[in-house]
């Protein structure tokens, strides 16, 4: 006999709209205020940790948490709204109410990267399931070796959170950042993430924790290479929070 | 001196690193470090070209040319890369112009004295071409990755209601 599998499935919380700040063409951030006084003191979360956003005329919208500031219980969620539901986000607007469950997902596994090097990998829209966790390890920078960034997007006008990317750096972040086509005047690089990663020194692999999120055939090259190169299974991290549909899970550990 | 210079240079390049010492030393003895200036060029598209380049440091972008899109940089490359690797092949008639992104450093490895060692020593060719491929088929593997325009449309999932 299978045993019922136990999901804690948060209630929905109302939230409403409180701004909309353009991050790239068909990309926005959305801040999310919550509405309901109970939630205010009790909303724990992880970095990598997701939300189900419920947006009107849409449906339901995985999306991880880019930040939470619990002063003011307000969640930004970095989202393409482009697309095929570009009519439907185009409807949302500064005040729109929403509802919002969450979080869900293991979150990324920031205490067992520390002693580490530690080599982000992200495509895209990836970068929003990363950036909480270099938030995390800047929070305590002391504690971990040498933390490289790998960020690929499609064009040098996708690229999120520029002045994010500098500030990191000041913070001893290695940020590498790469486009798949390129204008004239663009003098960055064009190219593969798993490029970038084949280029990347690595003073010892058995020692180093590769996190990475963006395009699924992207992570899977990106990890081959990881792992030809000597780091071990054991300390890969995904995130593959666009597959979600059903909220059971998020980051997986490659090695188990 | 100098090939004592670029066999520890062949070593620390990813390309090179895991070759046998002897295949070391005989590459070295075909090869000579080159430097660039950043805005030079490399080689040009059409140009016949018979040096295969290693590069140690620096930048280097390909560009090709394109009817009504003019010259458009197509890939980067960096340290441990393999640049104008169809020297080694048929005519080294260039694909694409490299143009010095960085000032970057290379080893410069005569073609033709390198088939050369290749044919005379068959196990030392056969490791060099076992590098060839593996590099170029990473290059034919990012190339693909970036024909599949992975982030044009990077919709979350959504549960209709």
């Amino acid at each position: 006999m299978v045993e019922a599998v136990q999901i804690s499935c948060p209630v929905a919380h109302a939230v409403r709209v409180q701004s909309i700040t353009s991050e790239s063409p068909g990309v926005a951030s959305y801040r999310l205020r919550s509405l309901d006084p109970i939630l205010d003191d009790s909303f724990r979360w992880l970095p990598g940790q997701f939300n189900v956003i419920d947006v009107p005329n849409l449906g339901e919208v995985a999306s991880n948490i880019s930040d939470f500031d619990a002063a003011t219980c307000t969640w930004t969620h970095t989202i393409r709204n482009a697309g095929q539901a570009a009519a439907e986000w185009e409807r949302v607007r500064v005040g729109t109410l929403m509802n919002l469950r969450g979080p869900f997902g293991n979150g990324w596994p920031i205490e067992s990267c520390q002693g580490h090097d530690v080599v982000l990998l992200a495509g895209g829209l990836g970068l929003t399931a990363l950036q909480s966790a270099i938030e995390a390890i800047i929070s305590q920078r002391l504690l971990f070796g040498r933390v490289s960034l790998i960020y690929g997007a499609r064009t040098p006008g996708d690229l999120l959170f520029a002045g994010k990317l500098d500030r990191w750096m000041r913070h001893k972040i290695d940020v590498s950042t790469t486009v798949d086509r390129a204008a004239a005047g663009w003098r960055g690089s064009i190219g593969a993430v798993p490029m970038l990663l084949d280029r990347l020194r690595l003073a010892a692999p058995t020692n180093t924790a590769v996190l990475t999120s963006g395009p699924e055939v992207m992570m899977r090259y990106a990890l081959r290479s990881a792992l030809e190169r000597g780091v071990r299974s054991r300390l890969v991290w995904l995130s593959l929070e666009r597959c979600m549909q059903c909220v059971a899970g998020s980051s997986l550990e490659l090695g188990r | 001196m100098v090939q004592e210079l670029l066999r520890q240079k062949l070593k620390d390049i990813s390309f090179s690193a895991s070759l046998p010492e002897h295949v070391l030393r005989q590459i070295a003895a075909a090869s000579k470090i080159t430097d660039f200036p950043a805005g030079a060029v490399m080689f040009r598209e059409g140009d016949e070209n018979h040096n295969l380049y290693l590069i140690c440091s620096g930048s280097v972008a390909l560009e090709m040319s394109a009817p009504d899109l003019g010259c458009v940089r197509v890939l980067t490359l960096g340290a441990g890369d393999m640049v104008a690797w169809s020297a080694m092949l048929g005519r080294g008639e260039m694909s694409t112009t490299a143009v010095i992104d960085e000032d970057t450093q290379a080893i410069s490895i005569s073609a033709p004295h390198l088939l050369e060692i290749c044919e005379e020593h068959q196990e030392v060719g056969f490791q060099i071409m076992r590098r060839m491929a593996q590099s170029l088929c990473r290059r034919l593997v990012a190339t693909r990755l970036q024909l599949l325009d992975l982030f044009s449309d990077e919709t979350a999932a959504v549960n209709k209601r």
